[in-house]
């Protein structure tokens, strides 16, 4: 049997780990044990996408089989050493809503302890000392197949993504689930623009392609297609984290992957080479490091 | 099955069904019997003349109703026994009403009710299911152990619940009780809002499983460790710095005891037979895909090789995928 919860030190901090043995993944067994332990190893490279984030936790407490919910607000037992934002209402119109801020390894292992399986982040952030919500980092856009479609044609859109920007600034993430990700830093822009940005270039690439992509969402176009998402450009939308497990029947990630890599599966048409689980992740992260790395070393996010 | 606490009919206009009344709670209370602390005796009780100490019989004993200033009206037993209500063998619903319309308070325990005997069965489960679908509980009155009860009838899932009740005038109005309530309706409006979003944040699907008599634990856990001849050891709420251990090591410790044991597809390839355990996982499997969205399904089916049209419904998909994985498992 084992102990209801046990008492552990990590980085100088310590943790009170409940329901250790517990399978989150009944399909495949994979414990809650695994899941701090992958987010344990993985800390190092994920933290610097969370950091200065307010963190919207989606908790599993009985497994990724069963109900979840999203946790936006820093529960009230959050213990006092881990950092929180306040993010002022947007007319104020009501309190600022108080986020968790996962700032380091001990913070995401506190919140991975809650069953939070998934992670995710907005495209802003609120500087040390500030505030206020910086303007937008990223651009986000989200490459979701349609029916009949996976991620290897999600990639041959990507590498025409990847002609209208500079492929030097643009990073791929899987999304852990079915689709890609792709982000590039923006600089001095407004929501507004940002959204018409990422609009004009959807429709720009559904124009080149009408057989390959649609930009709307609804559903009945998507048959065949894959869906540029750009609404995703909006202060008010996150995204799942890179390296954040995902709520599937196996423990997926979401994982950065190259241009190299990108091209391949565009070329091959089997989505299974894009397709990472926890094991897979750490075992890349020791070979390339962060893919996305450059993204967020920009200065802009001052740690 | 239980001995009932008491058989009867319960009836609405004209039907009437037999049944018997069976507690559907058990006191989990431990009990603990008085001894005299050096030589471990029993303790009793006595009754006792107040003013000779003689002890008394049952015979000797009168009831008193007090009247103040020491003077009594006496009431003898057969007295008593005259007024009480006659024992009933009816419980007859007088109206049907809406369960939310009656405050917990009124609730005093929880029985279920179950059909006794021939023919009863079709009878209970009409109404049942009369009462599940217009979602009524129905009032009437029953004599128990001598004692007239308002009585609430409800549909649970499976089975008819009684519930015994209080009359109105034996609930306490709290506004003579506490005379310290503050006026309510007139809170600050935005500490109101705050205070709202609070027990929206906190806000969780009822699970009585989560919430355990822990006292009770501890008290058991004692009387067995004295029982094995054990010094008796408190165990303290928050313990000593030194049982902290490493993080790493108490998750390898974790996933060592896990990887014994075997996963969900492991089972089912080893299982010798179509075992029980076998019809648990099945029915588990089929939760699970209930739960997933239809694009997920879908994208499982594909896996799995089933066609896929755009026009299965999710409920489709689901047998669709139970049916091949039954066949490939």
């Amino acid at each position: 049997m084992s102990p209801e919860r046990v008492l552990t030190a990590i980085d100088g901090r310590e943790l009170s780990l409940s329901n250790l043995d517990k399978v989150l993944y009944p399909d495949t067994g994979f414990t809650k044990s695994q899941v701090l332990d992958y987010y344990a190893r993985i800390a190092d490279v994920m933290v610097p996408h969370l950091i200065h984030r307010p963190t919207t936790f989606r908790r599993y407490p009985n497994g990724v089989e069963g109900m979840s919910f999203y946790e936006k607000h820093a529960p009230e037992h959050q213990p006092d050493w881990i950092k929180t934002i306040e993010v002022p209402s947007k007319r104020g119109e009501h309190e600022p809503i108080v986020y968790t801020a996962v700032s380091d390894r001990p913070s995401l292992l506190w919140a991975a302890n809650l069953a939070a399986i998934e992670f995710h982040v907005p495209l802003w952030h609120v500087a040390k000392g500030k505030s206020k919500p910086a303007p937008p980092d990223y651009m986000v856009l989200d490459l979701d197949p349609g029916p009949g479609t996976t991620i290897a044609e999600c990639c041959r859109v990507a590498q025409w993504v990847g002609e209208r920007l500079d492929r030097g600034s643009l990073f791929a993430k899987t999304s852990g689930s079915k689709g890609l990700q792709l982000y590039t830093r923006v600089r001095r822009t407004t929501w507004d623009q940002l959204g018409e940005r990422a609009h004009e270039l959807a429709q720009a690439i559904e124009r080149d392609h009408p057989d390959e992509v649609v930009s709307m969402m609804k559903k009945t176009l998507r048959d065949g297609k894959v869906l540029i998402d750009w609404s995703q450009n909006n202060s008010s939308k996150t995204t799942v984290a890179a390296y954040s497990l995902r709520a599937r029947p196996e423990p997926t990630v979401s994982t950065p992957v190259s241009w190299q890599e990108v091209d391949r599966c565009a070329k091959n048409g089997n989505p299974d080479t894009l397709r990472f689980e926890a094991k897979d992740v750490l075992k890349r992260v020791e070979k390339f490091g962060d893919l996305m790395g450059s993204l967020v070393a920009t200065k802009s996010v001052r740690k | 099955m239980a001995r009932a606490t008491w058989s009867g009919f319960l009836s609405f206009g004209l039907v009437s069904v037999p049944v018997g009344l069976y507690s559907a709670t058990s006191d989990q209370t431990i009990h603990f019997n008085q001894l005299v602390k050096n030589t471990s005796h029993r303790v009793r009780y006595k009754k006792v003349d107040e003013e000779t100490g003689e002890e008394l019989t049952t015979e000797d004993i009168v009831n008193g109703y007090p009247l103040g200033g020491g003077e009594y009206v006496v009431v003898t037993r057969e007295e008593m026994a005259e007024a009480a209500p006659g024992k009933s063998e009816l419980i007859e619903i007088q109206d049907f009403v809406d369960l939310e319309e009656i405050d917990p308070i009124f609730f005093r325990q929880s029985y279920y009710l179950a059909p006794k005997g021939k023919g009863a069965d079709r009878a209970y489960a009409l109404l049942l299911q009369a009462m599940l679908e217009t979602k009524k509980v129905g009032i009437a009155t029953l004599v128990l152990r001598d004692k007239e009860h308002l009585v609430a009838v409800r549909p649970a899932e499976k089975v008819l619940m009684l519930e015994t009740m209080f009359f109105e005038d034996e609930i306490r109005n709290p506004e003579e009780e506490l005379d310290t309530l503050p006026p309510v309706g007139n809170a600050n409006a935005r500490e109101l809002s705050i205070a709202k979003k609070l027990v929206d944040s906190l806000t969780d699907a009822w699970e009585p499983s989560r919430y355990k008599n822990t006292y009770r634990q501890r008290v058991e856990e004692l009387v067995e460790q004295k029982r094995a001849g054990h010094a008796v050891v408190h165990g303290a709420e928050d313990r000593p710095k030194s049982n902290v251990i490493d993080l790493m090591s108490a998750l390898q410790a974790s996933i060592d005891r896990s990887s014994k044991r075997p996963t969900r597809s492991a089972a089912k390839a080893s299982a010798p037979s179509k075992s029980a355990s076998m019809k648990v996982s099945a029915h588990r499997e089929r939760r699970g895909l209930d739960a997933m969205t239809k694009a997920d399904l879908a994208e499982r089916a594909k896996r799995l090789k089933i066609d896929v049209t755009s026009k299965m419904t999710k409920d489709e998909l689901i047998r669709a995928v139970s049916a091949a994985k039954k066949k490939s498992g």
